[in-house]
């Protein structure tokens, strides 16, 4: 929507709105390339191959190509930004008439999400080095 | 709920699926994530994950999945065209009837492998 105000701190206060429709067009962009990327996960891992025989060994050769790396943390990156922002729609719409809950919960979801996604990008990007070293030893 | 019409029904399914696959990528990256931990640790968690009760868990994932997927190009094309605001209710019931499509071919493959333990 256009800034319509007449005066800075007007400007200001409408466009606070910016980062919202930021998020708004996130959402269905991301949405897209999530659905194709999460479709051939799907795929490949779960209907042509049974979760049951993804041993540590499967997991590994996996990840010793660079290409299945760099899908798997796009299909991280962009899953966990869209998961995020959508539970922080949720934890907006149903605690807003308490800020401090909601506060709460936000800090939660924030850090929660925070600390899985550099779990998961150093897992991605370290275990084919790890794993090479215990077969070594 | 207001009147529960389609509209309603689709938000409120996509919500729950969306908090569900938030909730479940989180779990899921920890658990896959642990293989940096070394086998005997990403075992023990794979091992757990054989257990019938989260192998049928999962099924419902792929359902929730195939939902927030579908319901989620209804929602673009609503937001983007006329026709997706017209047609909106019989694009939901268009969504239901390939999530069960998806549902099924996913009991298909997996189903068989539970029972077999494979």
């Amino acid at each position: 929507m256009a800034i319509r105000a007449k005066t800075l701190s007007d400007a200001r206060a409408q466009a606070k709105s910016n980062p919202e429709l930021a998020w708004w067009v996130f959402m269905r962009l991301s949405g897209v390339f999530l659905i194709v990327l999460t479709f051939f996960h799907l795929f490949s891992n779960y209907i042509v191959t049974s979760e049951a025989s993804e041993n540590y060994a499967w997991v590994v050769q996996k990840y010793s190509s660079a290409s299945e790396r760099l899908y798997l943390f796009a299909l991280l990156a962009l899953g966990l930004t869209h998961g995020v922002n959508g539970m922080r729609y949720g934890i907006d719409d149903y605690s807003a008439r308490n800020p401090r809950l909601r506060v709460f919960l936000k800090a939660l979801l924030y850090t929660l999400v925070g600390a899985i996604f550099v779990f998961g990008a150093l897992a991605l990007f370290t275990v084919v080095p790890l794993a090479s070293t215990q077969v070594k030893q | 709920m207001y009147q529960g019409r389609e509209g309603q029904w689709a938000f409120l399914f996509h919500r729950i699926s969306g908090w569900a696959l938030g909730l479940y990528l989180l779990l899921h990256t920890f658990s896959i994530g642990s293989i940096m931990l070394g086998p005997s640790f990403y075992g023990s968690i794979h091992g757990v994950y054989g257990n019938v009760i989260f192998r049928l868990g999962l099924i419902a994932v792929a359902a929730a999945v195939a939902y927030h997927a579908l319901n989620g190009m209804r929602i673009i094309a609503m937001d983007f065209t006329a026709w997706g605001v017209k047609l909106q209710s019989q694009l939901w019931w268009g969504v239901m009837a390939l999530t069960i499509i998806c549902l099924g071919v996913t009991m298909y493959f997996n189903v068989p492998r539970i029972l077999q333990g494979v």
